[in-house]
């Protein structure tokens, strides 16, 4: 009775990245990208892609709660592993408090490669609407959506050579009026989820059981101290 | 577009919810000043415009509209209800205090607040905008200067699920739980209105400003009736 890991195609670089960089040797079943706007839609394909799982005891999740998209998810005959985080990012930047801290500074829009090759995302969306609308609109609507974001941050994990997509998101930034930044991403979490130990960061859904709400909010993760997480963030 | 100088036609034909679900932005303005001008009313051409909201969100579910088209057409829709307001007398439903709308601490996502409380105004309603971000007790604080008996908590991130239970978790606190009906709006869901201890739940703006509606009125009965 092994292990399988349950993985969104949108982190597909920075989870293979974790594999190497742990060794381990489970196989992956990668979720299509492209349906987390779809949040309901997005479960329902986690869901269909579980049930057809057996033979294992434990299925990792390398997911987010994505919108309420795993509320309900369940597994006859494996328990469940999943990362408390509000969606990948948190996974991608290394812990959960980091996250906050980084959106507490000032409203962050965050993309990696990952997301602009495989999801509905704004720059896409944004050629999408110049080439239908026009310039003007485009600027416009956008402006709307990212009304009270001030900051575009591409979140680098060194899983790919992030210059090839620091030119399209800097432009993106400019024309939009945000700030640019990159940031060193971390595998700190990723990792964990692969090799544990899956304490109070993770939700542990047994077998039977359902992912509900409260299994994925954070509010109750027991805060370690500055030092010693900023330690294990730069390991 | 014209329409002949015929209400009836205009109305008939729902011309305006077919532009708008085509997203065809000259066409939609032009129909609402020639409604404006031939006298249809205002909250029938708002209904219509919300109902082509609709057709452009279920064409976004389908996947033949994508994002751009969704945030497109609620810039129009935002437009019409301006137009509208600006042009119309809408009877304010000034016997109730103003609902207290914002974004709950944490969250900094605005358009479905803003567009629901276009569609609030429209139907007549005070309400005051607490914006983004807004810790809990400036909601208490708002609800207790206002005398509000409706509280609407909009949230997009997960995050904000904890700052909506905190915000009810103080109106009880202070005591104005039971004379301030909870409504939170954006991505919940069943689920999330029974960890937060709110009173309702919508995605939907049409349906949320009818709730909001329905729930003053009932207020107002449950008043009377005890005046009696």
């Amino acid at each position: 009775m092994g292990t399988i890991i349950v993985a969104c195609q949108t982190i597909r670089h920075e989870v293979n990245l974790a594999i190497t960089e742990t060794g381990v040797h489970y196989p992956v079943l990668w979720i299509e990208s492209g349906l987390h706007n779809f949040p309901d839609r997005l479960g329902q394909v986690i869901q269909a892609e579980i049930n057809k799982i057996e033979n294992v005891k434990t299925i990792l999740l390398a997911f987010g709660y994505c919108g309420n998209s795993l509320l309900g998810i369940n597994s006859s005959r494996a328990q469940l592993i999943i990362p408390r985080v509000e969606d990948c990012i948190s996974l991608l930047l290394g812990s959960y408090e980091r996250r906050q801290t980084l959106d507490k500074e000032v409203g962050t829009y965050f993309l990696t490669k990952g997301w602009l090759e495989n999801e509905q995302n704004l720059l896409s969306e944004y050629e999408r609407c110049v080439a239908k609308y026009g310039k003007d609109k485009a600027l416009k609507v956008m402006k709307m959506m990212l009304n009270n974001y001030h900051r575009l941050m591409v979140i680098d994990n060194q899983a790919y050579q992030s210059e090839e997509i620091v030119i399209k998101t800097k432009c993106f930034a400019e024309a939009l009026g945000l700030n640019h930044e990159i940031i060193d991403g971390s595998p700190r979490l990723l990792k964990k989820l692969l090799i544990g130990p899956w304490d109070d960061e993770f939700a542990i859904i047994k077998a039977g059981e359902k992912v509900t709400l409260e299994h994925m909010l954070m509010n109750n993760i027991v805060e370690e101290s500055d030092h010693q997480r900023v330690c294990i963030l730069s390991s | 577009m014209v329409v002949n100088n015929n209400v009836q036609e205009f109305k008939a034909r729902k011309l305006l919810t077919h532009a708008m679900g085509k997203l065809d932005e000259d066409t939609v303005f032009n129909l609402i000043k020639q409604g404006l001008e031939q006298g249809v009313d205002s909250l029938e051409m708002i209904e219509e415009a919300r109902a082509g909201m609709e057709k452009v969100g279920d064409l976004y579910d389908k996947g033949k509209y994508f994002l751009c088209d969704l945030m497109v057409g609620a810039d129009i829709f935002t437009e019409v209800i301006n137009l509208v307001l600006k042009s119309t007398e809408i009877e304010p439903v000034s016997i109730f205090p103003p609902i207290i709308f914002g974004t709950v601490g944490g969250d900094i996502h605005d358009i479905g607040k803003n567009i629901m409380i276009s569609v609030l105004k429209s139907k007549g309603c005070q309400v005051y905008d607490l914006g983004v971000d807004v810790p809990e007790a400036k909601f208490v604080e708002a609800i207790k200067e206002k005398g509000s008996s409706v509280l609407c908590l909009s949230g997009l991130i997960t995050t904000a699920y904890e700052s909506m239970k905190k915000t009810v978790d103080l109106l009880e606190k202070e005591g104005l739980r039971s004379k301030v009906s909870v409504v939170i709006g954006g991505l919940v869901n069943e689920a999330v209105k029974k960890y937060t201890g709110a009173d309702y739940w919508v995605t939907d703006c049409g349906k949320g400003s009818a709730l909001c509606l329905r729930i003053m009125h009932d207020e107002s009965s449950k008043q009377v009736i005890a005046c009696l």
